[in-house]
């Protein structure tokens, strides 16, 4: 059984998340919420295996929202619910701490199909991001941080020249499921870096 | 006016504004000698990156920390660690910037921000910014200068760096204090204090405390201002910060002084040369010395003030302007108060002379103005002066002269003041009306993607809840056709903000992002795809026109295929040979190319954006298929 609950303040994308994870056998649907703000402290307590999550919310986007709780939610995963994949948010949630991120245009098959392959702990990138992901770990690499390993690298250097999973599970010579594990690791060491960062305030100076 | 107090308690304070307060000078020589030993012996490149970081993050020694922080840019640079590079550049910005070195420390603090930028490192981009609004200022760009406030606030707030929000806020401050723009000034030291308090740390809440007290002594609200000043001093005692607590001390003191109640402001005054003292800063104490002589001057301890001019004038052996243009406005003071009207020439002139050189040409007129206005009423004093010969009326007249004297003066000055403040407000709203425009156009663009979203998405789920409600088939298809139609436009939002995040992209990241969209929807309907990038892609840049025009080309005739060829492979292949090729090939059915022509079909499209790119469109088709082929100069 995954656990799921959902923050989307527009009323009828909610709705319909909803209806479509209850007629789930296999989900059960924790809470539902219209905002970041009143998700938080139920987030925090319920501990969902997945937690669905609009950017745009009044009061507390979605990705502060996960940065804020991410830490305290060690088994939970984010799954960022997004109108365009081109938006600079996306980055700035994956860095924040979502391990995935799904289009709202996806049609509800898909979006059942994303949620249990990010539960198997596979995660969907786009060129885009992994082109983001790369110049973000070159600075990284040298500072004696959580470093990728070879493997993830050509992954997102293939992912960067616009290959399909598919296409790089071929190229590899590897399955379908190794790829979206490398790019859950690659997530997973993302947040790890940002939060770093975040907490090593080496020098507070100008 | 100008004499008595302009140079006094208003602009002093700008001086160190940049200069984060919070500087301790706790220079621990040996610590510093400890990490130059193992800067000169050690072999490993990373621990001397390490060490290097830390000795110039301490070293006070100006000529030192210039080469240290070249070093460390160069190490870094060979170990490729962008952040040690950033913070060396950012550092370097800084050093010049105090140095009055603008010009350097613009170019600096640029190549920063470029190494930032590339990494996607917002924390130093939003320093940056910081340090570049105060280069931009001081070379009279407002314009640029609000810009990079506006920047940085966006940037400190989106990686929550609460201490270096609160820096940029005192910046910000103390800019609109310097230009006189105080409500403005006011606003943001109160930003800097609530940003302060709530980033849990003592430090800089006292910087804030030191700017909001500054911002209300400003506008004259004294209490306010004493309250902030004192909380600063205890929390900076707390922290055992000397040189705040003489920063702090000397707010106190410049309040007092305002309130008239000039012992006290003696008594503080005092204190904060102490504190400068123990911490060796030479130069704030020196400002204090200046303070001093005035605040003996209003409490009309003449003597006072002679004594500082002689310690002045043995002091600075060289001649230096600054010294020279401090003796002369005392000395001419003091002649003024004696009633000396020769030497108050005398001295005046020389003043003017050193001081025409610190201030620009319409300063100096209205320095005339004031002169000229002085000296009608300096003619009738003297005709009254002779008509008595009574020294005691003489001097009662004399009084009142110099009472009128100081009436014009003060109101001369005060009109300028006002005319000036207005000009200045004038000039501010027009700048602050074309970063708004701006911001307000990224604004507009931003909130549409996101407002036309959020509605497509409305649109399309209750669309999609209906569909499910209803039986009728003809029904059921209409609401698949609004579902579809508002994924498709979605789809082209998306494209926009492709086209503009990021408007110039390299020729590269292009071709492989129309490679993955082209997989994505060939994938998407089932067809497979054969794709050749070139070996080498050469360095080119393509605007945000040229990359949605090609992007389109290409994406139209991959629909097309999905549309209507009903092929089952796709053979892409791109080639750079002086200009691009791109050759789209399928094993469809193929079409009559001059039919689809006259019928007006989509292929008129792909002439139209090839003209604009002065590229060539090819397309031929048979029963083996269709080749459609784009040639682009680049």
């Amino acid at each position: 059984m995954i656990s799921i609950s959902i923050a989307e303040d527009l009323p009828e994308v909610r709705y319909s998340l909803e209806k479509l994870i209850k007629e789930q056998p296999d989900m059960l649907l924790l809470s539902s919420f219209p905002n970041a703000v009143e998700a938080m402290p139920h987030l925090l307590e319920q501990q969902p295996d997945i937690v669905i999550m609009d950017i745009n919310m009044p009061g507390i986007s979605g990705i502060d929202c996960i940065r804020k709780i991410k830490d305290d939610c060690p088994g939970t995963q984010f799954m960022i619910f997004t109108i365009y994949e081109n938006d600079e948010k996306v980055f700035d949630a994956l860095a924040a701490g979502a391990s995935g991120y799904l289009l709202k245009k996806t049609p509800g098959d898909k979006i059942i199909e994303a949620i249990h392959e990010l539960h198997q702990g596979g995660s969907p990138m786009s060129s885009q991001i992994a082109r983001k992901v790369i110049s973000y770990f070159k600075e990284k690499t040298k500072q004696g941080h959580d470093d990728l390993t070879n493997k993830e690298n050509e992954v997102l250097l293939l992912l960067s020249k616009g290959f399909l999973y598919k296409e790089i599970a071929l190229k590899l010579s590897i399955t379908l499921g190794t790829v979206t594990q490398h790019i859950h690791r690659i997530y997973e060491k993302l947040h790890v870096n940002n939060r770093t960062e975040a907490i090593n305030k080496v020098f507070p100076k100008y | 006016m100008k004499l008595l107090n302009g140079i006094l308690y208003n602009g002093v304070f700008f001086v160190c504004i940049i200069i984060s307060p919070l500087k301790i000078y706790a220079q621990n020589q040996k610590e510093i000698d400890s990490l130059k030993y193992v800067i000169a012996t050690t072999q490993n490149d990373s621990l001397k990156l390490q060490v290097l970081i830390i000795l110039n993050d301490i070293n006070q020694n100006r000529k030192e920390l210039m080469t240290g922080l070249k070093e460390q840019i160069m190490l870094a640079k060979k170990l490729k660690n962008d952040s040690a590079t950033c913070l060396g550049y950012t550092q370097l910005g800084y050093f010049e910037f105090e140095n009055n070195n603008y010009i350097a420390s613009e170019n600096y603090l640029n190549e920063g921000m470029r190494v930032a930028k590339q990494t996607n490192n917002y924390f130093y981009m939003g320093r940056i910014s910081n340090l570049l609004m105060g280069v931009y200022d001081r070379k009279g760009d407002m314009v640029t200068a609000l810009f990079y406030l506006k920047q940085g606030e966006e940037l400190l707030i989106k990686v929550d760096k609460k201490i270096n929000l609160t820096r940029l806020y005192c910046n910000a401050s103390a800019l609109y204090t310097n230009h006189n723009l105080l409500p403005k000034a006011l606003f943001y030291a109160r930003k800097a204090y609530a940003t302060a308090q709530s980033s849990g740390n003592p430090e800089p809440v006292t910087t804030a405390s030191w700017f909001l007290a500054n911002s209300l002594r400003m506008v004259g609200k004294y209490d306010s201002a004493i309250y902030y000043f004192s909380n600063g001093l205890q929390i900076a005692n707390k922290l055992g910060l000397l040189y705040t607590q003489g920063d702090m001390l000397r707010g106190l003191s410049a309040v007092y002084a305002e309130k008239r109640q000039y012992t006290l402001a003696k008594k503080y005054l005092s204190q904060a040369m102490a504190k400068y003292d123990s911490v060796h800063v030479t130069d704030r104490k020196i400002d204090c010395e200046e303070s001093f002589a005035y605040l003996n001057f209003m409490n009309k301890d003449f003597d006072a003030v002679k004594d500082y001019i002689d310690i002045r004038e043995k002091r600075f052996t060289e001649d230096s302007l600054n010294n020279k243009r401090y003796i002369y406005k005392w000395l001419a003071n003091l002649a003024l108060v004696h009633n000396n009207v020769d030497d108050w020439k005398k001295y005046y002139t020389k003043y003017e002379q050193a001081e025409a050189l610190f201030t620009s040409d319409k300063l100096q007129k209205n320095m005339l103005e004031i002169e000229a206005k002085y000296n009608i009423t300096q003619k009738e004093s003297e005709l009254r002066q002779k008509e008595s010969e009574n020294v005691t009326r003489l001097w009662i007249i004399a009084a009142l002269g110099f009472g009128l004297i100081g009436i014009v003066i003060a109101t001369v000055a005060q009109y300028r003041n006002f005319k000036n403040k207005q000009k200045l407000a004038l000039q501010h709203t027009i700048i602050e009306k074309q970063v708004a425009l701006v911001y307000e156009r990224s604004r507009i663009a931003t909130d549409m993607h996101d407002d036309l979203g959020a509605g497509l998405s409305r649109i399309r789920y209750m669309s999609a809840g209906m569909k499910n409600e209803i039986k009728d088939e003809g029904l059921k298809k209409d609401f698949d056709k609004i579902i579809t139609g508002s994924d498709e436009l979605v789809d082209k939002m998306n494209e926009i903000i492709w086209a503009l995040n990021s408007s110039d992209e390299k020729l590269e990241d292009v071709l492989y992002y129309i490679r993955s969209q082209c997989s994505e929807m060939l994938d998407a309907a089932g067809i497979a795809l054969q794709a050749t990038l070139p070996e080498f892609i050469p360095e080119k840049i393509l605007n945000s026109e040229e990359k949605r025009n090609l992007f389109l080309l290409v994406k139209e005739a991959v629909h097309n295929i999905t549309k209507h060829a009903q092929a089952s492979s796709v053979n892409i292949v791109m080639q750079i040979e002086n200009s691009l090729h791109i050759t789209i090939a399928d094993n469809g059915s193929g079409f009559n190319v001059d039919e689809s022509r006259l019928k007006g079909n989509g292929l008129g499209n792909f002439q139209k954006r090839m003209n604009s790119l002065k590229g060539t469109v090819d397309i031929k088709s048979g029963s083996n298929g269709t080749t459609v082929q784009f040639i682009m100069p680049l």
